[in-house]
């Protein structure tokens, strides 16, 4: 009895596993139904370097259509919170003492591509890429989920929906997200940083 | 049949109890923090020559430095002794006797007594300057030796990064690093020179000096590549 129990628990799951949101089966004569709720796990991988591009990889794993967005805060030149992300470092003086509200920033410019996954738009896969030099502004690469009112579009509203695929038994797809900064003279050396969070929303 | 049924339920109520058990979001966020290294560049202007200077006045060689971090300061040169070129190892005004039919003479040199004074111009930042960070380094902290009224002697203008000589601190010992202004990151040297000669000992006709100003990279601040870099 127990054998059977458990060869019927196996069963099922394996029946509904690969179905997303509810799923109804007839088995035998019974009609029982199951919500398999959607499942969202990201995980960023790694940064890489190409020449003066950063890539940086996240891991999207789900069951079911999604939508991205990015989101991230840096300083203006004289310390304001700024509601987009660029790199930035605060200014020192000649000892090394960070003088207050001083920052420096450098251009930036960003870009995004989804790979591993059924895109909602057939053969558009990328935002603001050109190969892979990103081109696309901070402020553009903050814009909310199918916002279409500014050029460019959205990183959503351009991509659209994406469903990952099988990865190594897992459906994951990978948001590639590709950064360069730009300085002259005028702008202190050193390490530039920006804080940049990918948002992944269930596509209803 | 009821125990079918009641087996199918309970097996569906454990499915439904594991799936549940999985993270179950409308939406998921992850934040990394992408660090990209800006480097130090340096470039030197160079001056003009300065020449036609009377004896017991001075001149003023001034150099442009552009960079986009802090730089560390020296100058070196070269004299002649009196009988042998070169030997001597800092810069004084020099020039070779000649004889009465204008002929260069061989290993004999006549020197006027040199000294130098340098001032700093449109800095961000000295190290070495009194005032808090941010503030503004005075004038007797940029200036060395006197600056336009020279005090310096040869020997002190070349002593090491750091490093004092006979009790005197060099340039760069004086001043420390020097961060370049945040508008353009430029800022100047300006180094005087004055040569002084007896009118008794001194053979008259144009001395000259060679100096060397090096600029060093002393990169301050967050400088560390892998911090930051990746999540």
């Amino acid at each position: 009895m127990i054998i059977r129990h458990l060869f019927s628990i196996a069963l099922l799951i394996t029946f509904l596993l690969p179905s997303a949101n509810s799923a109804c089966g007839d088995v035998g004569d019974t009609v029982v139904c199951v919500e398999v709720p959607q499942s969202i796990l990201i995980s960023s991988d790694a940064t890489y370097i190409h020449k003066e591009t950063l890539e940086t990889v996240f891991k999207v794993e789900s069951n079911a259509w999604l939508d991205l967005s990015f989101s991230g805060t840096s300083k203006s030149d004289t310390g304001q919170e700024l509601d987009y992300p660029r790199f930035h470092k605060i200014v020192v003086d000649a000892d090394g003492a960070n003088i207050s509200n001083r920052y420096d920033h450098l251009e930036t410019t960003a870009g995004v591509r989804v790979t591993n996954a059924t895109m909602e738009v057939v053969e558009i896969n990328s935002w603001q890429l050109n190969s892979n030099d990103p081109i696309g502004t901070p402020e553009h690469l903050v814009l909310p989920l199918n916002q279409t009112l500014a050029t460019p579009d959205s990183p959503d509203a351009s991509i659209g929906g994406f469903l990952p695929l099988d990865d190594e038994g897992t459906n994951r797809a990978k948001v590639r997200l590709f950064t360069k900064g730009k300085g002259t003279v005028a702008e202190q050396s050193g390490i530039y940083r920006m804080t940049i969070t990918l948002i992944v929303t269930a596509q209803e | 049949m009821k125990n079918t049924n009641k087996n199918y339920l309970l097996t569906a109520a454990i499915s439904a109890a594991l799936l549940n058990s999985t993270s179950v979001l409308a939406a998921e966020t992850d934040s990394v923090v992408i660090g990209t290294d800006h480097p130090q560049t340096i470039s030197v202007s160079a001056p003009a020559s300065t020449f036609e200077q009377a004896s017991g006045t001075v001149s003023n060689t001034a150099w442009t430095i552009t960079s986009n971090n802090a730089v560390g300061l020296n100058f070196t040169g070269t004299s002649p002794s009196a009988t042998v070129a070169g030997a001597q190892d800092y810069p004084q005004f020099y020039k070779r006797e000649v004889d009465a039919d204008g002929n260069l003479l061989t290993g004999e040199y006549d020197h006027l007594t040199t000294l130098f004074g340098a001032v700093l111009s449109g800095v961000q930042s000295i190290a070495n300057q009194t005032t808090e960070s941010g503030g503004t380094p005075t004038t007797a902290e940029l200036t060395w030796e006197g600056g336009t009224t020279p005090t310096g002697e040869p020997n002190e203008l070349v002593a090491a990064l750091d490093a004092a000589v006979d009790g005197v601190d060099g340039p760069d010992k004086k001043f420390g690093s020097v961060m370049p202004r945040d508008s353009d990151g430029t800022f100047t040297i300006t180094l005087t020179s004055k040569g002084t000669g007896d009118v008794a000992t001194t053979q008259s006709g144009d001395y000259k000096i060679s100096v060397t100003l090096t600029v060093t990279g002393e990169e301050k601040g967050d400088v560390d590549a892998s911090e930051g870099t990746g999540d």
